[in-house]
């Protein structure tokens, strides 16, 4: 009768975990390409969540934790992009020590899941790689929520482009 | 005579390939235990010693200033004699050959020899002819001053820079299509067919100018490469110096600043302490602001600093994996902090936005990249931390400074004490820190630690400290004082009476042996009284089981102290007993009172030392000590027996003093006629009072006995409590009688370092002091710790090792 208990534990135990990742990836339902590898994380309303592409190349995919804002989208009256946005970056890459960034384009659009906000332009990593970043942010009412995909400059093929079309696929609920 | 760009960046090449050396000697710390280095020629040994020398008296800035300078100059030579040769034009001359003379055409003018003067025709190129040999040698394999090599250095990039330029010139004059390409480390000859006319085909010196140019251009392409190669002997001399640690002055060339005398001829375990010692002194004066600690005034002794800075101190800390393990978590602990709270709702503006978007980049980085890369770049892109310091660092102590400045700024103590917690302040002070961070748009100008760390301070970190440090202290006080209080309540049950004399409160002891005093006073030390060190863990002990808020090295001042009869030791034991429980210095000033008062204790006894004496008992009432219930009851009762006969005695003498002597009419005895005898009637009536009111504080010391004996239980239980809370005060203990902290278990884990965790063994001013004892008046009836307690517990006070400035340690620091 005993070890009835401890197999209810370990059931309730493993079902735990079970329900906290597929409601992870219920909430972000994002589509990763084929040969990308989700890193284990339990708790992504505290910690990023990575797929990393396995191959050669360093492919990343990365999806930081939603954000509590109502400040709402970071543009001016002119539809530009809030300078104090790109201050607030570039306070950060110098404080972290990450050189050569620079934007290369950004669009705003309007999507089911909220304004979106995509930025294009590369950086050298620690590494000393130059390394090519977009990243969509979607705007709502109260939430914000990000998808960065980082890979290689000198990356091409099949494999970026999947990953770059597989941000499309992110929806996320920020309203 | 215009500088173009080209010449530019072959000045600069070549400063850059003159300078190698010296920049390579700079570096020399880190290049310091390596050991099986080749040997090399005695001239090379010298060349390095040369160079090591050079660069102890130029920098690489002032060095590249001055190149420039020198190619910018129409007159190189004349600024070179005016500023770095001054009175060297005749040996600087000795370098210039003296040529055979040719026509327009190269043809030699026979009988006539030319040699070109430095400060003539010093805007033409190729009026003189240096001997390159020669300079090199006299740089790299001859002795000279300081002085004497600046110039040749300087004067060897003018010479440089000037064949550079003619060959140039002249091939482009004579659209020959050649040039030195100067993008790798050795010049090469590159050949441009294109750019190459019948105008170069042209005879000089019997052969085409052409080939002539050409002989000319790899010529001074080989006097470069060689020179790049006596750089490259002189810099592994260098490094092979030092390595077998042989009595060198290779070490020369780590000091900073110019004068370096201090270093010579040292040995080499010497060398490392000067080098420490300077280390020291530079993290000393910033050591706060660096924020190994939050306390004001907190310095780092010696031991700490020869722990992190002695590379030999590295082994078995932090090496593979364990170490990228150990790094690697405090960098996702340092990327949690920061996601848990900045993923919350403080965000006011669009800066704020954008700078928490990029935290995703340092996740990627974190992730994928190499840790101690990562981890450098962090640090020294947040708190300044850049490779002058971390160079005096030893590895394991970079690997704990990368882990408590992410563990500090994040709010948690220091990645493995993350746990105590720390959250609550944490957050507060993460929100006022990334908001102020994110609106920070300037960090030039910050020397050692960024502005925006400051001004997380002030917005809130003070907080997140206390929050983090708090816990910690808590939780290793609870730890060692449980067991200290619990294991010295079992075997030493202490009790305390007080006893008024003259009005003037002073506190009572009843000691139950003499050895027990003379061990405390054995056990107290300047050094160990100072400060809280020796009153931690002893203070854990001895004062909670004695059941009231004092610590254990001031009670041990005043059992050092009082074996003097003097009424001065007994005033200053007392303020010894308070200063231990708060101010280090009062309570060393207990204990050198004390131990000064020993020897100066007078050779004729009052009746009270007499009946001390008699039942063993060697103090005045006044310190402190313990012992079991039961013996010192019947140890009280034996003195208080021993003090009713005494008293008889004197009495008994007394009365045969007075007898014959007249009562004058104030009832008083007159003695005119025996002033002996009323000498001697005085001082028996002295004593008789002396006994009385020992006798007195003897039944007062016996009625509380017996009280604390029923009282027992209950006391022991709080003191347990008191005690905890004074060792959360800790300091660090002696460092004859501690633990090193960075010594771990036989599993090869190391516990948390001296220097890691916010505060190093101090709570910050804010932090509530449990204790209560610092604030207790001199006079207070607290108990205090029993010496023994006092001298069995001090080796297992706190890790940290930092002390505050004034204490009397062995290096209090200004």
């Amino acid at each position: 009768m005993r070890a009835w208990k401890y197999v209810l534990v370990f059931g309730l135990t493993i079902f735990s975990f079970v329900y906290v990742n597929a409601n992870m990836n219920k909430k972000f339902s994002y589509k990763a390409p084929t040969n990308f590898v989700v890193e284990t994380n339990y708790f992504p309303s505290f910690f990023p969540t990575m797929y990393n592409y396995n191959g050669v190349e360093r492919i990343t995919v990365l999806i930081p934790p939603e954000i509590k804002s109502k400040i709402g989208v970071p543009k001016t009256k002119t539809g530009e992009l809030n300078p104090s946005f790109i201050q607030g970056k570039l306070n950060f890459n110098e404080q972290f020590g990450i050189e050569d960034w620079k934007m290369d384009n950004y669009k705003f659009s309007q999507t089911p899941h909220g304004e979106r906000l995509e930025l294009v332009g590369s950086y050298t990593s620690y590494a000393g790689v130059k390394t090519t970043f977009i990243e969509h942010h979607y705007f709502g009412k109260s939430r914000m929520q990000s998808i960065q995909l980082f890979y290689p400059s000198l990356a091409q093929g099949k494999v970026v482009e999947q990953a770059k079309l597989s941000l499309q696929t992110f929806s996320p609920n920020v309203n | 005579m215009k500088m173009n760009f080209k010449s530019l960046i072959v000045t600069i090449f070549i400063i850059q390939t003159t300078l190698s050396p010296f920049v390579l000697a700079q570096q020399l710390p880190q290049s310091k235990g390596q050991e099986g280095a080749p040997p090399s020629s005695q001239a090379t040994e010298q060349a390095s010693s040369e160079a090591q020398q050079f660069a102890t008296f130029v920098n690489s800035g002032d060095f590249r200033e001055a190149g420039s300078l020198l190619q910018s100059s129409e007159k190189p030579y004349s600024l070179l004699l005016a500023t770095a040769c001054q009175g060297q034009a005749e040996y600087l001359s000795g370098f210039i050959n003296k040529v055979e003379q040719t026509n327009g055409n190269g043809q030699v003018i026979e009988g006539v020899t030319v040699k070109g003067s430095l400060t003539e025709k010093e805007n033409v190129y190729g009026e003189r002819n240096f001997d390159y040999d020669k300079i090199q040698d006299a740089i790299f394999n001859t002795e000279g001053t300081p002085e004497s090599k600046r110039c040749l250095h300087f004067f060897n990039v003018a010479a440089l820079s000037e064949y550079n330029k003619y060959f140039d010139s002249r091939s482009k004059d004579n659209e020959c299509g050649l040039s030195l390409d100067f993008s790798e480390r050795t010049p090469k000859l590159t050949r441009d067919p294109s750019k190459k006319t019948a105008k170069c085909d042209v005879d000089y010196g019997g052969k085409p100018l052409y080939q002539f140019l050409e002989e000319q251009m790899q010529r001074f392409a080989d006097v470069v490469e060689k020179l790049n190669k006596k750089n490259d002997d002189a810099r592994t001399k260098a490094q092979a110096e030092v390595a077998p640690r042989e009595k060198t002055e290779a070490a020369i060339g780590q000091c900073s600043g110019n004068d370096c005398s201090p270093h010579k001829g040292l040995d080499y375990p010497d060398t490392v302490k000067v080098i420490n010692k300077e280390c020291c002194d530079v993290f000393r004066d910033n050591w706060e602001v660096l924020g190994f600690s939050t306390v004001k005034g907190a310095k780092p002794t010696n031991r700490i600093c020869n722990d992190m800075f002695d590379k030999d101190n590295d082994e078995g800390y932090c090496e593979g994996r364990f170490c990228s393990k150990t790094l690697g978590e405090c960098l996702v602990n340092f990327f949690g902090a920061f996601a848990k709270n900045a993923y919350s709702s403080f965000i006011d503006s669009f800066d704020v936005v954008g700078w928490i978007s990029q935290l995703a980049v340092l996740a990627k980085e974190i992730k994928s990249g190499d840790l101690y890369e990562t981890a450098a770049k962090i640090v020294k892109g947040m708190f300044g931390f850049d490779e002058k310091h971390m160079r005096c660092l030893n590895r394991k102590s970079q690997s704990q400074y990368y882990c408590q400045m992410f563990g500090k700024f994040s709010g948690s103590s220091a990645g493995f004490a993350a746990g105590m917690g720390g959250m609550i302040g944490g957050i507060k002070g993460m929100a006022g820190g990334i908001k102020t961070f994110a609106k920070t748009k300037s960090l030039k100008n910050v020397s050692f630690i960024k502005e925006p760390i400051k001004q997380a301070v002030k917005t809130g970190y003070k907080s997140a400290v206390v929050a983090t440090v708090w816990p910690y202290f808590m939780g290793r006080g609870m730890m060692s004082a449980t067991v200290k209080a619990t294991k010295t309540a079992w075997t030493y049950p202490p009790y305390y009476f007080s006893k008024v004399t003259g009005g003037k409160g002073v506190r009572s002891v009843v000691a139950d042996s003499a050895s027990r005093v003379a061990s405390a006073v054995e056990s107290i030390r300047p050094g160990a009284a100072g400060g809280r060190s020796a009153g931690t863990t002893a203070g854990s002990g001895a004062v909670g089981a004695s059941g009231a808020g004092s610590t254990a090295s001031g009670g041990a001042a005043s059992g050092a102290s009082a074996s003097s009869a003097a009424p001065a030791a007994t005033s200053s034991s007392g303020s010894g007993a308070v200063g231990a429980s708060g101010a280090g210095s009062t309570a060393s000033g207990g204990a050198a009172s004390g131990a000064s008062a020993s020897s100066a204790a007078p050779a004729a006894m009052s009746p009270t030392e007499e009946i001390l004496r008699a039942s063993r008992i060697v103090e005045k009432p006044g310190p402190i000590y313990t012992g079991s219930a039961g013996k010192l009851l019947s140890k009280t009762e034996q003195n208080l027996n021993a003090a009713k006969a005494k008293l008889e005695q004197l009495k008994q003498h007394q009365n045969s003093l007075s007898e014959g002597v007249l009562v004058g009419p104030n009832g008083k005895l007159n003695f005119k006629n025996d002033a002996q005898k009323y000498a001697e009637f005085n001082t028996v009536t002295k004593q008789v009072k002396e006994v009385e009111g020992f006798i007195q504080t003897l039944s007062k010391q016996a009625d509380d006995l017996k009280k604390e004996i029923q009282a027992k239980k209950v006391n022991n239980r709080i003191g347990t409590g008191v005690g905890i809370g004074a060792s959360m005060n800790a300091l660090p203990a002696p460092e004859e009688n501690k633990k090193d902290p960075t010594k771990q278990k036989d599993d090869g884990r190391t516990l948390a370092p001296a220097t890691q965790g916010v505060g190093t063994g101090l709570p910050p001013k804010s932090t509530p002091n449990p204790a209560g004892g610092s604030s207790a008046p001199a006079t207070a009836p607290a108990p205090e710790p029993a010496p023994a307690a006092a001298g069995e517990t001090s080796d297992s006070a706190s890790p940290s090792g930092v002390q505050r400035s004034g204490d009397a340690n062995e290096d209090p620091g200004p």
